[in-house]
């Protein structure tokens, strides 16, 4: 699950002309909060957001009122973006985890995917919550269980033969360590086309694993 | 009726136009191009000129006054005299008719000479064009002043021969683009279904394909008849034209030349006469076949 | 929030129009749709629907005197309308790309592939040389070019036609644009290269989540790329929904007249009609009133010539623009009087005829010019293009026999050979009994009247400098004997026959629509009253609706004067609709040859059966396998030996399909496989094409 796989591909963008009044009216229109800005080719120049556009004070300081109305009718955003040396961006090819990770520590709510410097795609919080959606089966119909287990090599793979050999089908498979318990993971596997009785006269089978929870969804 | 009750109310061609409108028709593109206009103003002065000749003449073009030889404009002599004393006007007017007759004579004929080769070799191909066009070429090698230059020797000044002269030189020339045109024709379906109905080659490039190429051989032709009245002109200057005295502008630049630094009258109105006839006829030409190509 | 809503391209009340010499003409007048990224809009219609209007219109790409009269044009949520030329150009370059449909014309032919392609990156990405070249290889790799870094140096022209708009789609995407727009990009394409083209368009189409808008006349193709439809007449759309909605649930009497004219893969002369669309499409300066649609409509009333209908959402995402969209039933549809004599057809006579044509192994070459001077000196080696090359077959009275294949297979060359524009160069041909070998020239002028042919090019079959009347007149003076009024009279017969009004006699072809044209050439094809009509893909260039109505013509006068009929098409629906007898031919060769039905429907040749995996069925809900066949067309002047076809037959045998000639196999009556393959093997295999339709299912039938 790479970047490309999970972006939205061939996002708004506008060129570092458009007069600011018209970006906001643009943003707001096509209800976006990022906006990167792009010079021939497709290349980053910046990045404008809702909060760029807000006009800083201190730039109005030295204007009367006429000027400021001026000021304000001719800035385009190409004078108010963040330039792109300032942007944290993300090649299109690496993994998801790596842009999780970037927008998590730096607390970002948008990545543009650039391949050299070429915007191809762009990255919001929501690509990602609907990837993990995808990743725990939120859209198909079935059985969700989360299996506790001990943190050890091998204890994944018992799970999966059980349910192999129930010959029960899994749309989605995901895990993490349990909270508060080092020692211990949890599974999250969704199954389709079972009972929940069955699930339960399975997985008792297993030894060491616990089931925490069972819920249709 | 699939073609149904709702047909177009536009009838236009659903009668037989009138002869006044397929005049208009075919004059229009004249009347729309004002360089055709132009040119159509020149060439038709000197025809109306041509035309009217002794009407508009004082004198005649052989008259001769022995007091007035070699003088410029005057009251009497319009344009002056010659270094016979002749009417220069006079001679100019009659040496229109002589060749607003012979040079679209010989555009005709190298016409009908080309356009039969062209039509043959392009219809037929194989051979026979190879053949046709080898002649063609050995005679477009020649450089067209010295074609004339053989054929006149060869047979003798005179009227007829300066016509069969022009005809030769030019027939290449038509032939070629005739050819072209055919190849072109040749290849559309209608001749197919001709072929097939079993129509002979005759009919075939005459009836289905000349008339579908009539459209540039036409504007071809006008151009040439300004060539033509070129080299009229040149071989007068040469003295292979019409024998003298006939008022031949080629020949009366010649002969005027050798007076040139008395009297130049003589020397310029026909030079003038020849390049305006020229002009004319080109700039006829040239509306025309801007006009035609415009909605190609 | 990140918005995945807004549309890539949102188009609203688009009109446009052009400025002529005497008036302004409106070609498009009212057209709004959405293509979202990711997805496909098919654009359809017949020609001068203005569906290429409305492309050009978008990427501002008008002629001087084409302007944007009304509406906007969103792309991605900026209005492209009243942008500058500087800035349009910018996102014409980088965001918007077009496909058209003649490759040569959109590659330079003095330039080679490998730098048109770089061009791209290195004028719109400022990339360098060396990037440029491998992100290039790259495309041509994504777009299966065999050998791509050889590609890179090769001109245009030493590629075919494939290939070359596998180039212009590659060139298209370098910049990764966020929508692309093709005009007819396979139309120029013979079907199986089609049939991979599209293949490729819909795989891009998911790896760059490009949004299309596809423009085409063809039906089939436009249901194998759409997700949603708008159906365009006279420069409004008229329906617009998903793709299955449009072809199978079709609300607009136009869309639905469309429907039922096209011939379905299914489908033979005797089980089904084509019924015609009656009228004509109007002039753009003549318009109706109200509905424009209404004077060729079944269900007209007087209200619809009142008031213009607006579009109307008569379900969820299906629009129609009629008043009476919700009254009428498809299904109850009949014929309307008029077309009822038309439509009828004469049970055929069971039991095979004398056949009046017969030819056994006919070649016929065509000698390859060389220009070395070994040739010249007569020296050189003879190359001859094998255009047909050992074909047999034969023709009964009163039949029709429809030859099949693609471009290239010979089967024009068969029949110029057959009517004597071309000699064979061996082989026998005889018709009504008498050899017919010898061309045209050389024929008896009676044998020469009993064969005529109706041509392809509806442009150049008549004669510009003559009327019509004469044109007809003259195979009837020169055929049959009669004073000038009795053929004049006659030429008014043939007229009617072909359903034009006696005030045509008169006019000059220029002034006659296509399909107008055709008619002539029918009737004059006819005048003579000949024993064997030879139609070269007579209805190729026509539109859908002129092409039923040419179709059924030509059943009525087969009908009315009893004669017997080739006929050559590329196109394999309307072959199935129309012959008795169908030939498939490849390289000069026959294929398969037999009754219609037995084509249709295993045991197949290997090329039939990839020629209808790669067929366009304009229904969504037909179940068609897809069999793409490698490489190109081999060239005619160095067949490959033994079976002609092994070069890309996916069913290849191996050896002896390179070494042996395939023998004929006979699978039923009449019915002859050319294969190495045996025939137990080829009645294994399983029918290329299923309708759901109706709960018929054609391959079996």
């Amino acid at each position: 699950m790479l970047v490309k796989d999970c972006m939205t591909k061939h996002p708004l963008m506008v060129q570092p002309t458009m007069p600011i009044l018209e970006a906001q009216r643009y943003m707001a229109e096509n209800n976006i909060r990022h906006l990167p800005v792009v010079g021939k080719g497709k290349r980053l120049l910046g990045l404008v957001s809702r909060q760029t556009l807000l006009i800083q004070p201190a730039k109005l300081d030295s204007l009367n009122v006429w000027e400021i109305s001026r000021f304000l009718s001719n800035l385009t955003i190409g004078d108010v973006l963040v330039k792109v040396k300032d942007i944290i961006t993300i090649e299109k090819d690496e993994a998801i985890e790596e842009a999780a990770r970037i927008m998590v520590e730096n607390n970002i709510g948008c990545l543009p995917v650039l391949e050299e410097s070429v915007v191809v795609g762009i990255l919001t919080e929501i690509n990602l919550l609907s990837k993990l959606m995808e990743m725990v089966g939120a859209q198909e119909p079935g059985l969700r269980v989360t299996v506790r287990m001990p943190n050890v090599k091998g204890e994944i793979a018992k799970l999966i033969g059980v349910i192999g050999e129930q010959g029960w089908g899994i749309p989605a498979f995901g895990g993490t360590p349990a909270p508060k318990d080092p020692t211990k993971w949890d599974a999250v596997v969704k199954i389709r086309d079972v009972s929940k009785e069955e699930v339960v006269a399975a997985l008792e089978k297993v030894e060491g694993q616990k089931i925490l929870d069972l819920r249709e969804t | 009726m699939t073609e149904g009750k709702k047909t177009e109310s536009k009838t236009v061609g659903a009668r037989r136009r009138t002869l006044l409108e397929r005049v208009q028709d075919a004059l229009a593109p004249i009347l729309a191009s004002k360089v055709a206009l132009v040119g159509l103003g020149l060439v038709g002065f000197w025809v109306l000129v041509a035309i009217f000749a002794p009407l508009v003449s004082p004198y005649g073009p052989l008259t001769q006054d022995r007091y007035a030889m070699n003088e410029g404009p005057s009251t009497q002599h319009l344009l002056g005299t010659d270094h016979l004393g002749r009417d220069l006007w006079t001679r100019v007017i009659y040496g229109a008719r002589t060749i607003l007759i012979l040079a679209p004579l010989s555009v005709f004929c190298s016409l009908v000479v080309g356009t039969t080769l062209g039509l043959t070799g392009g219809y037929f191909g194989g051979w026979i064009d190879e053949l046709v066009m080898r002649i063609l070429d050995a005679i477009m090698a020649f450089p067209a002043v010295l074609l004339y230059l053989i054929i006149i020797v060869a047979l003798g000044p005179s009227a007829m021969n300066v016509v069969i002269a022009i005809t030769i030189a030019g027939a290449p020339g038509i032939a070629r683009l005739v050819r072209s045109l055919t190849l072109d024709i040749r290849t559309r379906e209608y001749i197919a279904a001709a072929e097939l109905r079993g129509e002979n080659p005759l009919y075939i490039m005459f009836v289905e394909i000349l008339p579908n190429a009539r459209g540039p051989i036409i504007v071809d032709a006008m151009l040439r008849v300004g060539y033509a009245v070129f080299a009229i002109g040149t071989l007068g200057f040469l003295g292979l034209g019409l024998p003298p005295p006939s008022p031949d502008w080629g020949s009366m630049v010649a002969k005027g030349r050798q007076y040139i630094f008395i009297n130049i009258w003589a020397v310029l109105w026909p030079a003038v006469a020849i390049s305006s006839l020229v002009i004319g006829l080109n700039l006829f030409a040239d509306g025309l076949r801007e006009e035609t190509m415009r909605y190609q | 929030m990140e918005n995945l809503e807004t549309p890539v391209l949102q188009v609203e009340n688009l009109a446009i129009s052009y400025e002529m010499r005497k008036s302004v003409v409106s070609a498009v007048r009212d057209v709004s749709f959405e293509i979202h990224r990711g997805e496909a809009l098919g654009l359809v219609g017949e020609s001068g629907c203005g569906k290429s209007t409305v492309a050009f219109g978008v990427v501002n790409f008008l002629d001087r005197n084409g302007r944007i009269d009304n509406g906007s044009i969103l792309f991605q949520g900026q209005e492209l309308r009243g942008q500058s030329q500087k800035e349009l150009r910018l996102l014409r370059g980088d965001q918007i790309s077009m496909v058209y449909q003649d490759p040569m014309a959109a590659l330079n032919p003095s330039l080679r592939i490998g730098e048109q392609l770089r061009e791209v990156l290195t004028v719109h990405r400022g990339l360098r040389k060396g990037k440029a070249s491998k992100r290039s290889i790259e495309m041509l790799k994504q777009v299966y070019m065999p050998d791509p870094a050889a590609m890179m140096r090769r001109y245009p022209h030493q590629l075919s036609g494939g290939q070359q708009q596998r180039v212009v789609i590659a060139i298209s995407l370098l910049n990764n644009p966020a929508l692309l727009i093709m005009d007819e990009p396979t139309t120029a394409l013979d079907v199986t290269v089609q049939a991979s083209v599209l293949d490729l368009i819909a795989e891009l189409r998911r790896e760059f989540d490009t949004g299309i808008l596809y423009i085409s006349h063809n039906l089939g193709v436009i249901a194998y790329v759409s997700d949603k439809v708008g159906v365009m007449y006279t420069g409004e759309i008229v329906e617009q929904a998903s793709v299955e909605d449009v072809f199978l649930r079709p609300m607009h009497p136009y869309t639905q007249a469309l429907m039922r004219c096209v011939p379905k893969l299914g489908e033979s002369k005797e089980s089904s009609q084509l019924p015609p669309i009656r009228g004509r499409v109007p002039s753009p300066t003549n318009l109706p009133p109200g509905c424009i649609f209404e004077p060729r409509c079944d269900y007209a009333r007087a209200s619809c010539q009142q008031k213009h209908p607006r579009l109307r959402e008569l379900a969820p995402d299906h629009s129609v623009r009629c008043h009476l969209a919700e009254e009428i039933i498809d299904t109850e549809w009949q014929p309307p009087e008029e077309l009822i004599p038309e439509l009828t057809r004469k049970v055929r006579q069971e039991g095979v005829g004398e056949p009046i044509l017969q030819g056994e192994h006919v070649k016929t070459y065509y000698k390859q010019e060389s220009r070395s001077l070994a040739s010249l000196l007569g020296l050189g080696k003879k190359r001859y293009v094998k255009a047909v090359d050992d074909v047999s077959f034969e023709v009964a009275k009163g039949n029709t026999l429809g030859i099949v294949g693609e471009s290239g297979c010979g089967k024009s060359t068969l029949a110029k050979t057959i009517v004597g524009l071309e000699s064979p160069i061996s082989g026998k041909l005889e018709f009504l009994g008498f050899d017919i070998l010898p061309p045209v020239s050389k024929r008896d002028g009676g044998l020469v009247k009993e064969l005529q042919m109706v041509f392809q090019n509806p442009e150049s079959t008549l004669n510009p400098s003559f009327t019509v009347g004469r044109q007809i007149g003259r195979p009837l003076r020169r055929f049959t004997k009669g004073s000038r009024k009795e053929a004049r009279k006659e030429v008014i017969r043939l007229l009617t026959a072909v359903r034009l009004d006696a005030s045509y006699y008169t006019r000059l072809p220029r002034q006659l629509s296509g399909g107008e044209k055709q008619r002539v050439a029918l009737a004059r094809a006819v005048a003579g009253n000949p024993k064997l009509v030879v139609c070269d893909e007579p209805t190729s260039s026509l539109d859908v609706s002129v092409q039923a109505a040419i179709l059924n013509l030509l059943l009525g006068l087969q009908e009315e004067y009893d004669i017997t009929m080739l006929f050559i098409s590329h196109d394999l629906s309307v072959i199935r609709f129309f012959s008795d007898y169908v030939a498939v031919m490849y390289l000069g060769k026959v294929c398969e040859i037999g009754p219609a039905e037995a084509i249709y429907s295993p045991p197949y040749h290997p090329y039939t059966e990839a020629l209808l995996s790669a067929v366009p069925i304009p229904d969504p809900s037909a179940d068609q396998k897809s069999i793409r066949l490698s490489g190109t067309v081999p060239s005619a002047l160095n067949p490959p030996s033994g079976c002609p076809f092994h070069t890309r037959c996916p069913r290849k045998l191996g050896g002896v399909c390179e070494e042996q000639a395939p023998p004929r196999q006979i699978a039923a009556e009449g019915h002859y496989i050319y294969c190495h393959i045996p025939l137990e093997e080829l009645s294994k295999m399983e029918a290329v094409v299923t309708l759901v339709k109706q709960g018929s299912t054609e391959g079996g039938s």
